[in-house]
């Protein structure tokens, strides 16, 4: 028979899969254009790091950049501390010292929140280049050296570096890990016919006079990142995602910072693009309109839906079934477990399934093995467990976060950064 | 500004891919389908043969006069039963997860009944013909969840009592479904069924959901020497 939740399940496994095969084509047919460019003209480029209580990293993140391999003269560093309680404040002032031959900036101003922080280094910013810097990351030397030279066209708003995550030490940031060289080979796809969603907080350069006629960065926004780039797709700008730079982020060790975090993204994209929803499905926006704005809304239902119900369709019913029963023999289980191997068939297998099933499982190879190799990493870079654990566990992390996520959008609690 | 020529050629092939693939899936099983079907009705064509085989097995011992050697053929009998049992129950595991066609097993679940009817039969002269002492066991089940909700843990009740008891316990399964089986409805009548599940252990019905202990103690009433399986206290 052929239950609603049987119906249900294939529904979103066919979407998924449609968006999934997409992706593969455009793959298939776009290819990467992994070269780097050379770097003929020295613009000025503007830093921004905003900080709120960084004190442990931000001394790290100043020096990476202060290393990169770009005439000093034309690099400012703006620092905005944004109402910091630590010593953050101390620490920048004391590397400023140190630094007196580099361009680097200290602004204090009260708590505002991330938007309002980058807005106010935009507000100050001389360079032709705006970047945006978490605090907690640490940029390559040869960023700008590969990064600026994609700025080819007037229309190209936005250049984004590999994110990996620094020193992964626990289970969970190995999964991280191996989760950022996915998605960053994910976006590279999605790069090549411009519908990259989101330009993240570490080392996204802009070209400032984009920035700032699309009007900075939403002083009240969940993921104001996210939200700047829908206004840039909006007003028909061009962002670049690379593979061959790296910026490396620390990532949340324990999972109550874990699920915090991706609560905020998750959340902040569902937000966004109901924000920007006459952007969805609208060819007027080519391709990002077309089939990445609906992606950015639904993506979390279907997983989740995918998972749960598959869950409970296909482990927990049977099982709480097999269990009730077993209650009734007073779980004899050796003797229900004879019965059923000395009669098992091969015909028994419910094929279908298996087979979406192993279709799913090639597609994650598929993009396991690439995103490898396009950011130069080896599977076993942070040992065995990392690979089997990824596939193993992240859907489940995944698809509790989207409960909660959708559990606080249902209650109307939306949290500020 | 970007050139945003939705390349629409992009869209529609990744939407035949998806289907094509899609499909074959469905297709995979509707495959199967047709394979399990081919296996339920080798099956009964099988025991068809083996049981015209027992039958004339027995006829010839009945017509032997004095001390009847029953064991080898009885074996066989136990055996054929259990196997008939086995493949039923796969039947209906097919059946309740199969996409459609379900009345090509309709007719096949017919012939897997009037097997189980004929081997009750051949159970009950054997009993007699070589004196043994084993209890046979008629259930009246459906397979359909709406009608018979308890069928489920029944059925997986009587198969424990069968490990347990081995040969000394025959169960024979009939789908009360089949109304037009004029056997099926005389005995129905003559056991006064009117409830599903039910269970009639050697000339007497019980009712309804029968448990674990109270099937052993119904059982284990109707031998003349006690097996092994009667003597344990907590079962």
């Amino acid at each position: 028979m052929i239950t609603s939740a049987t119906l249900l399940i294939w529904a979103a496994y066919l979407i998924s899969l449609y968006m999934v095969i997409f992706w593969i084509l455009v793959y298939l047919e776009e290819g990467i254009h992994d070269r780097r460019k050379k770097l003929t003209v020295y613009k000025k480029v503007s830093i921004s790091i905003p900080a709120y209580n960084e004190e442990k990293n931000i001394g790290e993140t100043i020096e990476s950049v202060l290393k990169l391999d770009y005439p000093k003269s034309k690099v400012e560093i703006i620092v905005v501390n944004d109402g910091s309680t630590d010593k953050t404040s101390e620490i920048v002032s004391g590397i400023i010292g140190e630094n007196k031959e580099s361009n680097i900036f200290l602004i204090n101003q009260k708590n505002s929140g991330k938007g309002a922080a980058l807005n106010r280094a935009l507000h100050n910013a001389t360079g032709e280049y705006f970047v945006s810097l978490d605090a907690d990351s640490f940029v390559k030397k040869d960023a700008l050296r590969v990064m600026l030279p994609e700025f080819q066209e007037e229309n190209i708003a936005a250049v984004l570096p590999l994110m990996k995550i620094s020193n992964p030490r626990t289970l969970l940031e190995k999964i991280q890990w191996c989760e950022y060289l996915i998605n960053f080979f994910y976006k590279r796809i999605m790069s090549v016919i411009n519908c990259v969603h989101v330009a993240p907080g570490p080392f996204s350069v802009y070209r400032k006079k984009a920035l700032i006629r699309v009007g900075g960065f939403d002083e009240n926004n969940l993921t104001e990142d996210l939200e700047v780039t829908l206004r840039l797709q909006k007003n028909r700008y061009k962002i670049i995602q690379l593979l061959n730079t790296e910026v490396y982020t620390i990532a949340p060790k324990k999972l109550v910072d874990f699920y915090k975090q991706r609560n905020r993204w998750y959340k902040g994209a569902v937000l966004n693009a109901f924000l920007h929803k006459d952007m969805i499905f609208n060819k007027k926006y080519g391709d990002f309109g077309f089939i990445q704005m609906p992606r950015m809304l639904i993506a979390g239902i279907l997983g989740v839906s995918i998972l749960s119900l598959s869950f409970y369709n296909y482990v927990f019913k049977p099982l709480s079934e097999w269990l009730a029963n077993l209650y009734l023999i007073d779980f004899r289980i050796l003797a229900a477990l004879k019965n059923f191997v000395y009669n098992f068939r091969i015909i028994d297998l419910n094929y279908t399934n298996l087979f979406f099933v192993l279709v799913a499982f090639l597609i994650g190879m598929f993009f396991l093995g690439y995103a490898h190799r396009y950011t130069r990493e080896s599977f076993t870079r942070y040992g065995f467990v990392v690979v089997p654990a990824y596939l193993v566990l992240y859907a489940f992390l995944a698809s509790i976060i989207w409960v909660g996520v959708t559990f606080d959008l249902a209650r109307g609690k939306i949290q500020k950064w | 500004m970007v050139d945003n020529k939705v390349k629409k050629t992009r869209y529609v092939f990744a939407l035949i891919l998806t289907l094509f693939v899609f499909s074959f899936g469905l297709l995979l099983g509707l495959l199967l389908s047709g394979e399990r079907t081919k296996y339920v009705e080798d099956e009964i064509k099988l025991q068809k043969l083996d049981f015209d085989s027992l039958q004339i097995q027995y006829l010839y011992i009945d017509s032997l006069l004095g001390n009847k050697d029953c064991d080898g053929v009885s074996k066989t009998l136990k055996e054929n039963i259990n196997h008939l049992e086995n493949t039923r129950v796969k039947l209906e595991g097919y059946i309740s997860s199969s996409l459609g066609k379900n009345d090509e097993f309709k007719v096949i679940k017919r012939e897997y009944m009037l097997a189980e009817l004929r081997y009750w039969l051949m159970a009950r002269k054997a009993i007699d013909i070589c004196e043994e002492d084993t209890v046979t066991v008629l259930y009246f089940y459906s397979g359909d969840e709406d009608v018979c909700p308890d069928c489920h843990k029944q059925g997986t009740i009587l198969s424990f009592l069968k490990e347990t008891f081995g040969g000394k316990l025959l169960v024979f399964s009939l789908d009360a479904d089949f109304e037009q089986e004029p056997l099926l409805r005389i005995l129905k009548q003559t056991y006064d069924v009117n409830f599903l599940p039910s269970i009639v252990v050697k000339d007497r019905k019980l009712d309804g959901l029968v448990k674990k202990d109270r099937l052993i103690d119904e059982v284990c009433s109707n031998y003349l020497s006690k097996p092994k399986a009667c003597m344990q206290d907590a079962m």
